[in-house]
């Protein structure tokens, strides 16, 4: 039951800590950590949702291990666009653009941007996983998605290759 | 065309459901909305190998927690073999050792001479007590 969902969580954690390597830690300590909980698997009511949440709180523990210094402060604008990211325009990469972006978000836009148009969660599956109402869980979606795409025109970026 | 404005504009507000989302990915897959990047968004692919590295590493913790297991419960056992091990090799307290004259008539001075002692001590200087109240004593040695 909870191994298919590796791809899944992989995909998740790789959203949140950015780098492939860690990404694969944390996802083989989430698994073992699932299948430590696996006599609790009977009570849980969405599986899913429950593994999303597993999968959250390790990567902000490992996250505050990694920033000591945490900050759940937004960065505003296009202001750290620099070389980096007129190089991802140039190359097109479509994906790795749209990442980027994601990341200047503030971290509950981004999360939630994240667990929708990534992971194709319903809005009460999120609202177990963050435990925001969906209300909030709309207004959040709304505005970082909205600002992905002001991002975007704002760096000029008209067409972009599919992949 | 229209439709799919609308769509987009309720994308925008947080209100599609995730078909009608499914939707207008598809439609930036076929390359109807080319300025709309942000249905690019997709589940990153695993790594090759990393299924099976899971599998292993919760195999071998299953592995390590029965090794655990057994090890409890042969410590246990080792124990309770120990332990009835030795109520044999020892004796009980309801069997007191056998003791020679010699031993019997050593411990019988040994408790005369205690018993000695504790009459000597109690016999200190005499006292006479000639006034005694709450606050005060008045006595003659």
């Amino acid at each position: 039951m909870i191994l298919p969902m590796a791809k899944n969580i992989y995909s998740y954690v790789l959203h949140i800590v950015s780098n492939s390597s860690d990404a694969a830690d944390l996802t083989q300590d989430i698994m073992v950590k699932l299948w430590d909980t696996r006599s609790d698997w009977q009570k849980i009511q969405n599986p899913k949702a429950w593994v999303f949440k597993v999968a959250r709180n390790l990567c902000f523990d490992w996250l505050k291990k990694q920033k000591p210094t945490y900050c759940d402060s937004p960065i505003n604008g296009s202001e750290g666009y620099t070389q980096d990211l007129q190089q991802e325009i140039e190359n097109r990469d479509t994906v790795a653009l749209i990442q980027k972006i994601l990341h200047t978000l503030p971290d509950p836009q981004r999360e939630v941007i994240i667990l929708r148009d990534v992971e194709e969660l319903e809005f009460d599956e999120i609202e177990q996983i963050t435990g925001l109402t969906p209300n909030y869980i709309r207004v959040l979606l709304s505005r970082g998605r909205s600002k992905v795409k002001e991002m975007v025109e704002k760096l000029g970026v008209r067409e972009v290759k599919q992949r | 065309m229209e439709q799919k404005e609308e769509l987009l504009k309720r994308y925008y507000q947080g209100e599609t459901t995730l078909t009608e989302e499914k939707t207008l990915k598809k439609a930036w897959q076929e390359g109807n909305l080319p300025e709309e990047p942000i249905l690019c968004l997709r589940p990153s692919a695993m790594p090759e190998g990393l299924q099976k590295v899971i599998q292993d590493k919760i195999r071998q913790k299953q592995r390590s927690r029965r090794q655990h297991r057994w090890i409890t419960v042969g410590s246990i056992a080792a124990m309770l073999v120990l332990f009835f091990s030795l109520q044999k090799l020892l004796p009980s307290a309801s069997q007191p050792l056998p003791l020679s004259d010699n031993l019997k008539k050593e411990r019988f001075e040994n408790a005369l001479r205690i018993i000695g002692n504790a009459i000597e001590e109690k016999q200190a200087p005499a006292q006479k007590i000639l006034y005694e109240d709450h606050h005060l004593i008045i006595a003659v040695e």
